[in-house]
C-alpha cells in the first residue's frame, strides 16, 4: 500500500507540471517524424487562414471575401518551388452592423457606433497592457500574460465601468454606459464572435488571422485571449494580419493598411454626436476618454505600410477588402515592416500575398503542427435493426463479426452474428454478468454477484476458466496482456495477468470505482462516490492523479485526445484532455 | 322528385368545393409567377409582426420570400430549387439557431458557387427585412464558421 501516495498529492503535482509544454513538444516531434519518414518538406504543410470581416457584411459578403482570399492564396502568383505554401482558408462571421438599424446616419447612436465606441475606448483603457503583449512577427519577444489577462477582462464584461458619469476613475467608464444606451446584451454578438475565433484558432492548432476593418478590434481581443492562456507559446499559434486596420494596434506588426485608409472617417466627418468621437476624423478627435489633436490621431503604434492610395477616388472611401486590398491597383511601400515584398509585384493583391506568406512563414518557423483537415460528416444516425437478447443486457463487445452481449438478469452471454443480425448462441456464465472485454480470441466477462471473471474461448464459445476476483466486479478493460477489473464493492481494481489467468495485484482505489478505460499507458477509473477520476500509471500501477469531473462520475470512454466521463447526478459529460 | 333536386345540387356543390380545396392543398392557385404557384402578397403589417412572418402554406419560408424566389429565379428551375433550399435553411437557423441548424445553412453557403453568392444575398436581404429580423440574424450567426465545403 505504501506505493499509493495520497491522491491529493498528485493534484498538486499536476498543477506544478506544465502539461501544455508537453503538447507543444509533441507537435515538434510528430512534424519531425513525418518529415523524416516521408521526406515531406516543412513548407509543404498547409497553413490555416482565418478571415474575420468588418462592418455590415452579410454572410454572403463575408463568404465572397473568404473565397477571394482563398483564390489569391491558392494561386500564390509570387511564390513557387520550395517557397510555395498550401493554405486552408476559413471565415468567422462578425455580426457587427446587424443590430436592426439599417441607416448608418441616424440621429441617435446606432448599435454599430456603440460597438465601435466600446471597443475603441476599451483599447484606450487597456492601451498600456496591449503594448505589453504585442510581438512583431519577425521577432522573438516575450509577452506579459498578466497584461493579456487584464485586456481580456473586457471580454467578460463588454460594457465595462460604472454607470456614474462622474466616475472617471473606474476602468472602462464611458458615456454610453453611463447614459444607459448600451448593455451586455447589445454586445453579445461581438463577444460570441471573439470566443468563436479563439476556439477556431485553438482547434486548428495555429492560424493566420486576416482581419478586415472593425474585425481587427475583435482579432486583437482574440489574440489577447490566446496570449492570456498560452503566454509565449501563443507565438506558435497565431499571427494577425491587419487589413484596413481600425485598431490603434497591430499586435504582430503585420499592418496591411495605408495612410489614406485611416478608416471610417467618411461618415464621422459630418456628424457631431458623441459616437464620432471614437472614430478617426479630420475635424474631430477620435479618442473619447483621452482626447488628442486631430493631427496626432493616427496609427502611431503601427505606422502605415503603404503610401497614400489615390487610385480609387477619395481615399476615405477606399475601404472594401476585395475592391481595394485584393485589387490589381498598384500601391507603393512606405515602411515594409520587415515583410519581404516580391520584387516587381506591386499590386495590392501581391502585397497581400506577401503579408500572409510572411505571417505563415513566421508561424512555421515557430514550429507549428500541420493543420487539421476539414471534418467529415460521417457518423451513425440511423437505426437499421434490433436484435432481441437475454434478460437485462448490460455490456457489449465486438470481435470478428460477432457481438457478445452480457445479460445481467439471465446470467448469460448472447452471441450475435452481425452479418445476419441474429443471436446464434447463448453462453451461461456466473451470476450478474456486467462487463465484457475481448482479447486474443477470448472474452472476459465480469460476474458482479459471484465475484469472478468468466473466460470464454470464442472459437467454440466455451467457458474454459473462471477467475476469482475481489467483491463486486463491474467494468473491465484490457491492455498489453493484463485485464483491469473495477471490483467496486472492494473499492479496488483487480489486475489479472491473462497468460496464466492469475490476479497479480489489487489496487486500492477511492470508495466506489466503476467505469474504467485505458489509453497511452494509463487507466482511468471513475469513482462514483468520491466524485473523481483516478489515473493509474500501468507501468508501476501507481495512482498518479485524481481529477474532479462532476457529481457521480460513472461511465468513461476515450477517443483520440479526449476522455469523456458521464456525471450521472449532473446530467452531464465531462471532457478531459491532456 | 322536384323536392330532391335542391339536395342533389347542394351535394354536388359540396363535392366541387371539397375537390378544389383538396387539389389546391391549401394554396391559392390563382397566383403564379414564372409558372410557379405562389402565395398572395402578404399583408405588410402582419408579415412584419414576427420573425416567422406570414407563411400561408406553412413551409417555414415566408410568403414574401417565396414570391421573391419565383420572381428572381423562377426562370432557372435548378437555381430556383437551390435558392429555395437556401432560404429555408436560413429561415430555420434564424428562428431556431441551434449549432446544427446554423451549420446546415453555412454549409449551403460555403458550397455555393462563387458567382451565385450575389443572388443568394438577395435571399438574405429579403429574409432580414425588419429590425427584429436583422437582430435575430446577427445573433443566430455570430461567430459562424465559413468554409470547409
Amino acid at each position: 500500500m505504501e506505493k499509493h501516495l495520497p491522491v491529493h498529492f498528485w493534484v498538486a503535482v499536476n498543477k506544478i507540471l506544465n502539461i501544455r509544454k508537453v503538447m507543444i513538444m509533441r507537435r515538434y516531434i510528430i512534424s519531425g517524424i513525418l518529415a523524416l519518414l516521408f521526406f515531406i518538406p516543412i513548407n509543404s504543410f498547409a497553413n490555416n487562414v482565418l478571415y474575420i470581416n468588418g462592418i455590415k457584411n452579410t454572410l454572403e459578403d463575408a463568404e465572397k471575401s473568404r473565397k477571394k482570399i482563398e483564390e489569391v492564396l491558392n494561386a500564390s502568383e509570387n511564390h513557387s518551388g520550395n517557397e510555395l505554401k498550401t493554405f486552408f482558408v476559413w471565415g468567422i462571421w462578425n455580426p457587427i452592423g446587424f443590430h436592426g438599424e439599417k441607416a448608418y446616419l441616424e440621429s441617435e447612436l446606432n448599435q454599430d457606433r456603440k460597438e465601435l465606441f466600446l471597443l475603441k475606448t476599451s483599447e484606450e483603457e487597456y492601451g498600456e497592457d496591449f503594448q505589453k503583449i504585442m510581438v512583431p512577427f519577425n521577432l522573438n519577444k516575450s509577452v506579459d500574460a498578466e497584461a493579456a489577462t487584464r485586456v481580456i477582462g473586457y471580454l467578460d464584461d463588454m460594457t465595462p465601468g460604472s454607470n456614474d458619469p462622474n466616475d472617471t476613475a473606474t476602468l472602462g467608464s464611458n458615456s454610453l454606459e453611463a447614459e444607459g444606451l448600451v448593455s451586455d446584451e447589445d454586445m453579445l454578438g461581438t463577444q460570441i464572435a471573439v470566443q468563436k475565433l479563439v476556439s477556431a484558432i485553438k482547434n486548428l492548432g495555429s492560424a493566420v488571422v486576416v482581419a478586415h476593418s472593425q474585425g481587427n478590434l475583435l482579432a486583437n481581443l482574440a489574440y489577447a485571449k490566446i496570449v492570456s492562456e498560452f503566454g509565449d507559446d501563443a507565438s506558435e499559434m497565431v499571427r494577425v494580419v491587419n487589413v484596413a486596420n481600425t485598431s490603434e494596434f497591430s499586435v504582430n506588426s503585420l499592418n496591411f493598411t495605408h495612410a489614406g485608409d485611416e478608416a471610417l472617417y467618411s461618415d464621422a466627418n459630418w456628424t457631431f454626436d458623441k459616437s464620432i468621437e471614437t472614430l478617426p476624423s479630420l475635424l474631430n478627435t477620435w479618442r473619447y476618454t483621452s482626447e488628442c489633436n486631430w493631427s496626432d490621431c493616427n496609427f502611431t503604434v503601427a505606422p502605415p505600410t503603404f503610401e497614400a492610395y489615390t487610385g480609387g477616388g477619395f481615399p476615405w472611401l477606399s475601404h472594401g477588402l476585395v475592391d481595394v486590398y485584393l485589387s490589381e491597383d498598384v500601391v507603393y511601400v512606405r515602411d515594409d515592416q520587415g515583410v519581404a515584398f516580391t520584387s516587381g509585384a506591386d499590386r495590392f493583391v501581391d502585397r497581400f500575398e506577401d503579408f500572409v506568406y510572411a505571417a505563415a512563414e513566421s508561424l512555421e518557423l515557430a514550429g507549428v503542427e500541420p493543420p487539421v483537415e476539414p471534418p467529415v460528416e460521417n457518423y451513425f444516425k440511423t437505426v437499421v435493426g434490433t436484435v432481441d437478447v437475454g434478460d437485462g443486457p448490460l455490456g457489449i463487445a465486438i470481435a470478428d463479426g460477432y457481438a457478445y452481449v452480457v445479460n445481467e438478469g439471465g446470467n448469460s452471454v448472447s452471441v450475435i452474428r452481425l452479418l445476419y443480425q441474429s443471436v446464434v448462441d447463448v453462453i451461461d456464465v456466473g451470476e450478474g454478468p456486467y462487463g465484457v472485454a475481448i482479447s486474443n480470441e477470448y472474452a472476459y466477462v465480469t460476474n458482479s454477484n459471484s465475484d469472478s471473471v468468466s473466460v470464454i474461448r470464442l472459437s467454440d464459445r466455451t467457458v474454459i476458466s473462471t477467475i476469482r476476483v475481489s467483491n463486486g466486479p463491474m467494468r473491465i478493460a484490457i491492455s498489453n496482456g493484463y485485464a483491469y477489473v473495477s471490483t467496486t464493492l472492494n473499492s479496488s481494481v483487480s489486475v489479472i495477468r491473462l497468460s496464466d489467468r492469475t490476479v497479480i495485484d489489487v489496487i486500492k482505489m477511492g470508495y466506489r470505482p466503476h467505469g474504467i478505460a485505458i489509453s497511452n499507458g494509463y487507466a482511468y477509473v471513475t469513482d462514483s462516490y468520491e466524485n473523481f477520476v483516478l489515473v493509474i500509471r500501468l507501468l508501476d500501477r501507481f495512482i498518479v492523479d485524481t481529477i474532479s469531473t462532476g457529481s457521480n462520475p460513472y461511465g468513461i470512454a476515450i477517443s483520440n485526445e479526449h476522455a469523456y466521463v458521464v456525471n450521472r447526478d449532473d446530467d452531464s459529460v465531462a471532457i478531459l484532455t491532456y | 322528385m322536384k323536392k330532391y333536386i335542391k339536395y342533389v345540387l347542394g351535394l354536388l356543390g359540396l363535392v366541387v368545393v371539397l375537390g378544389l380545396v383538396a387539389c389546391s392543398n391549401g394554396k391559392d392557385l390563382s397566383y403564379t409567377i414564372n409558372g410557379i404557384d405562389v402565395p398572395p402578397v402578404p399583408d405588410a403589417v402582419k408579415d412584419a409582426a414576427s420573425i416567422g412572418g406570414v407563411d400561408t402554406d406553412g413551409d417555414i419560408i415566408r410568403d414574401k420570400v417565396e414570391r421573391m424566389l419565383a420572381e428572381e429565379f423562377g426562370d432557372d428551375p435548378e437555381f430556383y430549387e437551390q435558392a429555395k433550399e437556401y432560404a429555408l435553411a436560413e429561415q430555420v437557423a434564424i428562428m431556431d439557431p441551434t449549432e446544427e441548424n446554423v451549420a446546415d445553412f453555412t454549409k449551403l453557403l460555403s458550397c455555393a458557387e462563387d458567382q451565385t453568392l450575389d443572388d443568394l444575398k438577395k435571399v438574405t436581404d429579403t429574409t432580414i427585412d425588419t429590425r427584429d429580423r436583422e437582430i435575430a440574424y446577427g445573433k443566430a450567426f455570430a461567430g459562424a464558421l465559413l468554409g470547409g465545403c
